[in-house]
């Protein structure tokens, strides 16, 4: 989509003043890589569109609550905004069940050294599925630890378990996506 | 393990998911019913507090609405009738919009040149702008317009008399195939 050459700050200040030009060059900016966030989080592409639209809506309604405060912070804020909108969808819809703690962190199963250099020969699309094929809770602790930058204690907070639960589940994320970039490579011959 | 997480996180980040070319009109609509919902359920609260003044006020709005509406469009007026549109195919955004034969400035001296300003109007000295929305079919005609943006009931029927008369648009193009663009237009009528 054909998007205006105009700042982030000044998109900023359209969007707080409700411009509607504002309003659709950030749409115009951001909805692909929001749709892509839902998308690792619900696991399927209409639910994601729908509460990429929910985030888009929350967002240009609540955008007095926003700071700039430098270069991509409006992004930030934007798949700030857009996780807790998508954690909330998850509750609502009981797919994010109440995890029993575990006490102890489990050990990750490494398969093999060589690895990680082979991951990066995997398109992104092809990590998108990989994502979208965990279980609803670790999909979310996976994306909120590993891409959408939440600590522990956040994600214990957001999901109602403890820290060390969130630690244990990203562990059996991790496992499960080794082992799914491990079958890819297989699969492909690498 | 930190090199594992840190190859999903750099690759997915910013990964953009293409959307359905149909998603910006969905969008709008969501965005539109959402304004209208919280419009109505502003109204309800404002109705429970101070009934007497507002049964005076609401009177008076009554009155003086019959008498000339000049409401600006909304967000909200163009997509409430987006609901019944995307159901029949009518896209708000195409790839290609509509053109009218010569461009904007041919499409307005049609306009003058079919428009008949209203008798009484004249008399009265009324003017006003009309705005006007309707479907650019495709086949290049005019189809379902409707009054938009109220001035007053002579001008109003004129404008929709003069919109109804255009024909012969170039199509709006969705994906390589003409589609039906839902348009707006002002219709200026002035005296002096």
């Amino acid at each position: 989509m054909k998007t205006s050459a105009i700042s982030e700050r000044e998109l900023a200040d359209g969007c707080a003043a409700s411009d509607r030009e504002a309003q659709g060059e950030l749409y115009a900016r951001y909805a692909a890589r929001l749709y892509a966030l839902c998308f690792r989080y619900v696991g399927e592409r209409e639910e994601a569109q729908d509460l990429m639209h929910d985030a888009m809506i929350k967002a240009m309604d609540s955008f007095r609550s926003f700071s700039y405060t430098g270069e991509g912070s409006l992004y930030a804020w934007l798949r700030r905004l857009t996780v807790n909108v998508a954690i909330d969808r998850l509750r609502e819809l009981s797919r994010l069940r109440m995890v029993p703690l575990d006490s102890t962190v489990e050990p990750d199963m490494t398969a093999s050294d060589d690895d990680d250099d082979s991951v990066s020969l995997i398109p992104a699309s092809a990590m998108m599925d990989m994502i979208a094929q965990l279980p609803s809770v670790r999909r979310a602790v996976f994306n909120m630890y590993c891409i959408d930058g939440f600590s522990h204690k956040e994600i214990a907070a957001a999901m109602n378990i403890t820290e060390k639960g969130s630690a244990g589940i990203l562990a059996k994320a991790r496992t499960q996506l080794r082992k799914s970039v491990n079958d890819y490579l297989k699969r492909s011959g690498k | 393990m930190k090199d594992f997480d840190d190859i999903f996180k750099e690759r997915l980040e910013d990964f953009e998911m293409k959307l359905p070319a149909t998603d910006r009109n969905a969008f709008l609509k969501r965005k539109a019913a959402r304004e209208h919902a919280a419009k109505r359920r502003r109204s309800y609260l404002s109705l429970a507090v101070g009934i007497p003044a507002a049964a005076a006020i609401i009177m008076t709005l009554f009155m003086t609405t019959y008498m000339f509406t000049t409401y600006e469009p909304s967000f909200v007026d163009e997509f409430v009738v987006a609901e019944e549109d995307l159901e029949n195919g009518v896209v708000y955004a195409a790839d290609l919009m509509p053109e009218y034969p010569g461009g904007p400035v041919a499409m307005q001296a049609y306009l003058a040149k079919e428009m008949v300003y209203p008798e009484w109007a004249v008399k009265d000295s009324i003017q006003g702008r009309v705005l006007v929305s309707f479907i650019v079919e495709k086949d290049g005609s005019v189809t379902d317009p409707k009054v938009l943006k109220k001035a007053h009931p002579l001008l109003d029927e004129e404008a929709l008399r003069v919109v109804s008369g255009m024909s012969g648009w170039n199509p709006g193009m969705l994906n390589g195939d003409t589609c039906r663009v839902r348009m707006t237009i002002p219709v200026n009528f002035r005296l002096y």
